[in-house]
């Protein structure tokens, strides 16, 4: 399993992927922002999934 | 006009004529005509005699509200209508929290965004070897010979069916789903739900990795899955799977035929495809759904009464002006179409809608690929018909057989 850092997480509706290298800067998450440190309001910014409806991709 | 009755708390000013099986669809634009209708009146929540009476949600808000909003609003009942059916519950989709979690559960593994990745390449070869097999023709009828059979074989392959059943599950399914009466669609349904069953017998015998094997071997709460509920399952995933991405693809098919800049856009940008199936999606949504009102409560305005019916039409979320500006228009660029409400909201949300995008995404990109520019037939006159998931029932398309790539 992947390290605290380097972890990919997938909107299960839309398949829109969370890396925590990345974060996500459009919506002020800077890169390396850990999955806990997304705010628990954040929504895909695809589909407006809600955060609990990402999962951890196990392959990497 | 004469004035409709309505029960007390209904105040008068909310009361519409509104029939969801019979209003007035100009063209093709089921979406933006029940729009119009709607807006026409400037309250926030309608209430229509027809079909046993009901609520209307008519804005983004409100429409995530009811979905979102389990204590008040129970999804045992999902259709406005008087005629009691006699089918199982769909499950999960008729069970409210806590019991629909551990059934959604076993269909989450099996549509989940990895499981889809492979089912995407048996999409992509069908539907390349379905196209393929009529592009040089210059016409098709888009239904019948492509929106069908795509989300059935894909269907057929997540749950494990034969390749050869499928003439007689598309017949069945056709029928269940378009036949020309109320008579003809039940014993279609009838006929899908006992192929269905035979097929539980046969995996409970012999199991394999398909969904119903998966399915007939879990136990929920310590016990297997009884076969009133199981044939529920299956029964949704026929009526979930097939029809709305049959219905969707329909739609799409219409607005490319009918809209030239918008197609050679694609076709010769094809990274737009993503972004665009989104606003497709957005644009054209198929479903209108419903809640039975489980305790007293207030929205937009009045007081709904336990067991009053509420219908949540999901096209007025993506087509809300306060949401998306200018929304009757189809923007390919437009940012984050994404996120709207077709797929519905809440703890029921499609749950095969990764499968779903996946499928509408390979049907642009590999049908503009080879059928670049087409119309549709001219004097052909193709029509909505309006149930609880609005379907071009046929749609006759004409192309230069010298244009096909
Ligand atoms: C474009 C295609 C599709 C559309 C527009 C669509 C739309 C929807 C909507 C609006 C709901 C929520 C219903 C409600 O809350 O009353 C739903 C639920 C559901 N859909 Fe889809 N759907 C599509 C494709 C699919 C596919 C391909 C499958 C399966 C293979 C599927 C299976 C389901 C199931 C099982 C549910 C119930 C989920 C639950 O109750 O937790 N759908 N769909
Ligand atoms: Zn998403």
């Amino acid at each position: 399993m992947s390290a605290p850092g380097t972890r990919r997480y997938i909107c299960f509706y839309c398949g829109t992927v969370y890396d925590e290298a990345l974060g996500w800067p459009d919506e002020g998450i800077a890169p390396g922002t850990l999955w806990e440190d997304v705010p628990d309001d954040w929504l895909c910014p695809e589909c407006a999934a809600t955060k609990a409806d990402f999962a951890l991709d196990e392959d990497d | 006009m004469t004035a409709l009755a309505a029960p007390a708390n209904v105040p008068p000013d909310r009361v519409i004529d509104f029939d969801l099986y019979d209003f007035p669809v100009e063209g093709l634009d089921y979406q933006g005509s029940m729009r119009a209708l709607f807006q026409a009146n400037p309250a926030e929540v309608l209430w229509t005699p027809r079909n046993g009476g009901h609520w209307i949600v008519k804005t983004n808000a409100d429409v995530a509200k009811v979905l979102a909003d389990n204590d008040h609003f129970s999804s045992r009942r999902i259709m406005v209508t008087e005629e009691v059916s006699d089918r199982p519950p769909l499950v999960p989709l008729q069970l409210d929290p806590p019991h629909h979690a551990p059934f959604r559960a076993l269909l989450q593994a099996a549509l989940s965004p990895k499981a889809v990745g492979k089912l995407g390449e048996r999409a992509r070869e069908l539907s390349i070897e379905l196209i393929d097999g009529f592009k040089h023709d210059g016409h098709c009828e888009f239904i019948g010979q492509f929106a069908q059979h795509l989300p059935i074989a894909i269907f057929m392959e997540i749950v494990g069916l034969p390749a050869e059943d499928r003439p007689y599950l598309t017949e069945i399914a056709e029928a269940a789903m378009r036949g020309a009466t109320e008579a003809e669609r039940n014993e279609a349904g009838a006929k899908l739900m006992g192929y269905g069953m035979a097929k539980v017998a046969e995996r409970r015998a012999n199991p394999g990795n398909d969904l119903i094997s998966t399915i007939v071997r879990a136990e929920i709460e310590g016990k297997p899955i009884e076969d009133f509920p199981l044939t529920g399952m299956i029964l949704l995933l026929l009526l979930g799977g097939l029809d709305t991405v049959a219905s969707t693809l329909g739609f799409y098919a219409q607005f490319l035929a009918t809209h030239p800049e918008h197609r050679r856009q694609l076709v010769e940008n094809p990274d737009l495809i993503p972004n665009a199936n989104e606003e497709l999606l957005r644009r054209f949504p198929i479903a209108i759904l419903a809640r039975e009102v489980k305790a007293d409560v207030e929205l937009g305005g009045v007081t709904m009464k336990a067991g009053e019916m509420v219908m949540v039409p999901t096209p007025m979320d993506g087509l809300d002006e306060n949401k998306f500006a200018d929304p009757l228009t189809v923007d390919f660029a437009r940012v984050k179409p994404g996120a709207n409400s077709t797929f519905g909201g809440g703890v029921h949300r499609c749950v095969g809608s990764v499968l779903a995008r996946t499928e509408l995404r390979i049907f642009l990109e590999e049908w503009l690929k080879r059928i670049p520019d087409f119309q549709v037939k001219p004097g052909s006159n193709p029509r909505v018909s309006a149930r609880s998931v609005a379907t071009i029932t046929s749609l006759e398309l004409v192309w230069d057989p010298a244009s096909v790539k």
